[in-house]
């Protein structure tokens, strides 16, 4: 991403946007910046980075970066690290060099604690008071000018929601950038154990204020810009002055505290707060251990419906308009090799890119209105006990129930679970929920297990809940042992605000959809791209001469028996992936799959599958000269007639259909899913990872079931 | 342990088996937690209530002053009023 970065080109004036969760910060930068914004990571963590460049004026054009939203210099998860991080050391290149403070004024009592400690780093600083709109109407009065000669600093009312007050606040960072450097006196006065700390540290470590010195002894221990040396005399520095972080934290912060609290008073006076009313009433519902429950999951239905089906209407066109163009290609370009990687190789593998948009699309539409409204910070409450015992966090819920739909939207979700530890889990067991793309090959394969008529017609409907419940098992039993095995990295909290219910803005709902959408065609796309060219080539090419021969064999063949043009095609067709490597790599994984009650034409659908796993049916048609069709039941009538040419069983007995279906459940067979979370993790281990686990388990579950029941 | 005032007899820890406890923030008798908590406005002094309990035996939210927290049960035990 450093490429892309905005400050890298040439350096510009810098703004960092600051702020507490909840202040409407995000709101504000929207509103600043638009579409302009880039999106990335800070450098080194998975912490999402947007910034853009933004006219403050005719000649002057500044770098605005939205910072991770924190209470305080005290962080206790990685993305408020990353404030910290970034504000102590001035070499860095996200170092800003002014900082717009975002507080919402109704709950100015608590977000001015942030806005303190920041200034007492001695940047320029602008306290943009947020929701001045909402406060004025519900009759709160501020005096912004008594409240900026008691801060010293500019203070702009505005409002992220419309926008007003934004032309004021560009004025002021216009001023800004002119401005010499602030010489007020700091906020908080260090006391007698922390002046001499900070002497002892400023001699080792050029610091730019004293506040700063104290910072890096409370976080020497962490902070990865200092080398080993700094780190060690910094503690011995503290070890000099006895210093206990604790104990100066909650001193510091009750000072702060005890010196804006009378300021805040004086200043404000409060009106009353409608939403502040409904709220409690609403909550009384939505939080309701029973009818809460009731709610969620009605909600949750009419979200996975959304993605469920109202995707197909879109889904169905670009498949559509990607099959006419692989037709129309080859069409223009005749049969050739070229034509075949053109249609076949990159805009099928397009196609299979695009196709996920409408799903990623309506999820994040849905769910971020659900996060603007206020509604998530319920969720995540709600189940927070539930979830906390497999590991993961209240927000997985959502991630696992969309995850039925789809794991890769469900993956990009988890986002907003700021501990590491609790978000990879969630990341690990999403794809074991079975989605809408396993549910072409159940059809096809649950008839051999279970007989239409069985149980008076709801034998194969409670077949099919089994195998969902047998996914979600997999799930919640494989989090357990993710909870086992992997560290923790921070003390995980629940510890959460729960903000009045407000009605969405829906700029930010649509840009969220927006960058989400884009980070997965251009992040993940590329991924997915070159993987199906390679599944193309593996299925189109085969050792030399070999599908020529083939192609002549079934040629003979056909005539021989005086089959018609399609069915030539169709045999063709059939010899020729036989043929290829595909071919070859199935019949090389035989004696591996034989024990599950595979043979070599499940393991060349099990390698196409990868590309995505409905993929199988069209690959089982092919395989068994069915031509083009890769309608369901004509596949399943086809597989039904096949015999094992030694024993002249069915292939597909109860045994190896149940055995199969068992393997869809767990198999990591999604090459999409893996570029994702490769792109969330940032690092290609927990793709790997997972992959091995999910194919192991789904080896392992498979040779239980064969070996039980062949 | 984080308090303002000396510990007497009367302090006790936030009772969460009784759904309309309050009282007023004395301290905290975890400094982890209670370091967190007074970042998030929970000062003594603060007047606390508890509003809400989750399902499953999960958190509760506290009413702090004029603010809506979510805590889980142990988090909000570690608060001592009076």
């Amino acid at each position: 991403m450093k490429a892309q970065d905005p400050s890298d080109a040439h350096r510009l004036f810098t703004f960092a946007v600051i702020g507490n969760p909840n202040s409407g910060k995000t709101s504000l930068f929207n509103q600043l910046t638009g579409l302009r914004q880039k999106t990335g990571n800070f450098p080194g963590v998975t912490v999402e980075k947007k910034s853009a460049n933004i006219q403050v004026s005719e000649n002057q054009s500044i770098t605005l970066i939205d910072f991770p939203g924190t209470y305080s210099l005290y962080p206790t998860a990685e993305d408020e690290r990353i404030v910290v991080q970034m504000l102590t050391n001035p070499n860095n290149i996200h170092y800003p060099d002014a900082i717009i403070y975002v507080a919402d004024v109704s709950r100015l009592d608590k977000h001015l604690l942030l806005f303190t400690q920041v200034y007492d780093l001695g940047l320029p600083i602008i306290l943009a008071l947020n929701m001045t709109d909402v406060a004025e109407k519900e009759g709160t009065q501020v005096q912004t000018d008594l409240l900026a000669k008691a801060l010293q600093v500019p203070v702009v009312p505005v409002s992220g929601r419309t926008g007003s007050g934004l032309a004021q606040l560009r004025q002021e960072m216009l001023q800004l950038c002119f401005a010499s450097d602030s010489t007020n006196a700091p906020f908080y006065a260090l006391n007698a154990q922390e002046i001499e700390l900070q002497h002892l540290i400023s001699k080792t470590f050029p610091v730019s204020t004293p506040y700063q010195a104290v910072l890096l002894a409370h976080h020497h221990g962490w902070l990865p810009f200092l080398n080993e040396a700094q780190r060690q005399q910094i503690q011995a520095a503290c070890q000099h002055v006895a210093f206990n972080s604790l104990h100066h934290q909650v001193q510091e912060t009750m000072q702060r505290f005890d010196r804006f609290t009378p300021i805040v008073q004086k200043i404000m006076r409060k009106g009353h707060s409608a939403a502040a009313t409904l709220t409690q009433r609403l909550d009384a519902l939505l939080l309701h251990p029973l009818l809460g429950l009731v709610f969620f999951f009605v909600l949750m239905l009419l979200v996975f419906q959304a993605i469920f089906s109202w995707a197909t209407y879109p889904m169905d066109w670009i498949e559509g308009v990607f099959a006419e163009a692989g037709n129309w290609a080859k069409y223009v370009l005749g049969s050739g090799w070229l034509s075949s990687l053109i249609a076949d190789g990159i805009l099928a593998g397009l196609g299979g890119v695009l196709v996920f948009i409408p799903q990623i699309a309506i999820l994040f539409l849905l769910i971020s209105i659900l996060e603007e409204v206020g509604y998530m910070a319920r969720v995540a409450f709600l189940f927070d006990r539930l979830m906390q015992t497999f590991g993961m966090n209240g927000r997985s819920v959502v991630a696992l129930i969309s995850g039925g739909a789809c794991a890769i939207p469900a993956i990009m979700s988890t986002r907003t679970i700021s501990n590491w530890k609790e978000r990879l889990i969630t990341i690990m067991v999403t794809p074991m929920i079975s989605c809408s793309a396993r549910i072409p090959v159940f059809i096809v394969l649950i008839g051999f297990v279970v007989p239409a008529e069985a149980l008076y017609g709801w034998g194969q409907g409670l077949a099919m809940m089994g195998l969902y419940v047998l996914g979600i098992g997999g799930a919640l039993l494989s989090a357990l042992v993710f909870k086992w095995i992997l560290k923790n990295r921070d003390q995980s909290f629940l510890m959460l605000e729960l903000p009045d219910y407000r009605p969405p803005v829906m700029r930010n709902v649509l840009l969220t959809v927006w960058e989400k959408v884009k980070a997965f065609v251009t992040e993940a796309g590329k991924i997915i791209i070159i993987i199906s060219i390679i599944l193309w080539a593996l299925a189109s090419y085969g050792p030399p001469g070999a599908l020529a021969q083939a192609e002549a064999e079934a040629i003979t063949y056909a005539s021989d028996n005086q089959l018609d043009t399609q069915e030539t095609q169709a045999l063709v067709a059939a010899r020729q992936i036989e043929a290829s490597y595909a071919g070859i790599l199935g019949k090389t994984l035989e004696p591996a799959i034989l024990p599950l009650g595979f043979d070599w034409k499940i393991g060349i659908a099990l390698i196409t599958s990868f590309a995505a796993r409905e993929v199988f049916v069209g690959t089982m048609a092919t395989i068994y000269s069915l031509g083009g069709t890769d309608d369901e039941s004509s596949v399943r009538a086809r597989m039904a007639q096949e015999r094992n040419p030694v024993t002249g069983a069915p292939v597909y007995g109860f045994a190896t259909a149940l055995s199969l279906l068992v393997f869809y459940v767990f198999a990591m067979q999604c090459m999409s899913t893996l570029a994702v979370v490769k792109r969330e993790t940032q690092t290609w281990k927990w793709p790997l990872i997972q992959f091995t686990f999910m194919s192991s388990l789904a080896y392992l579950s498979s040779l239980i079931v064969y070996q039980i029941f062949g | 342990m984080i308090a303002t005032s000396s510990t007497t007899q009367k302090d006790k820890p936030l009772c969460l088996s009784d759904d309309t406890a309050s009282g007023y923030v004395l301290g905290f008798n975890n400094d982890r937690l209670g370091s967190k908590l007074l970042a998030m406005g929970v000062l003594p002094g603060s007047k606390v209530e508890v509003l809400r309990k989750a399902p499953f035996g999960g958190g509760v939210v506290l009413k702090v002053d004029h603010h809506y927290l979510a805590l889980r049960a142990q988090e909000a035990a570690c608060i001592l009023i009076k």
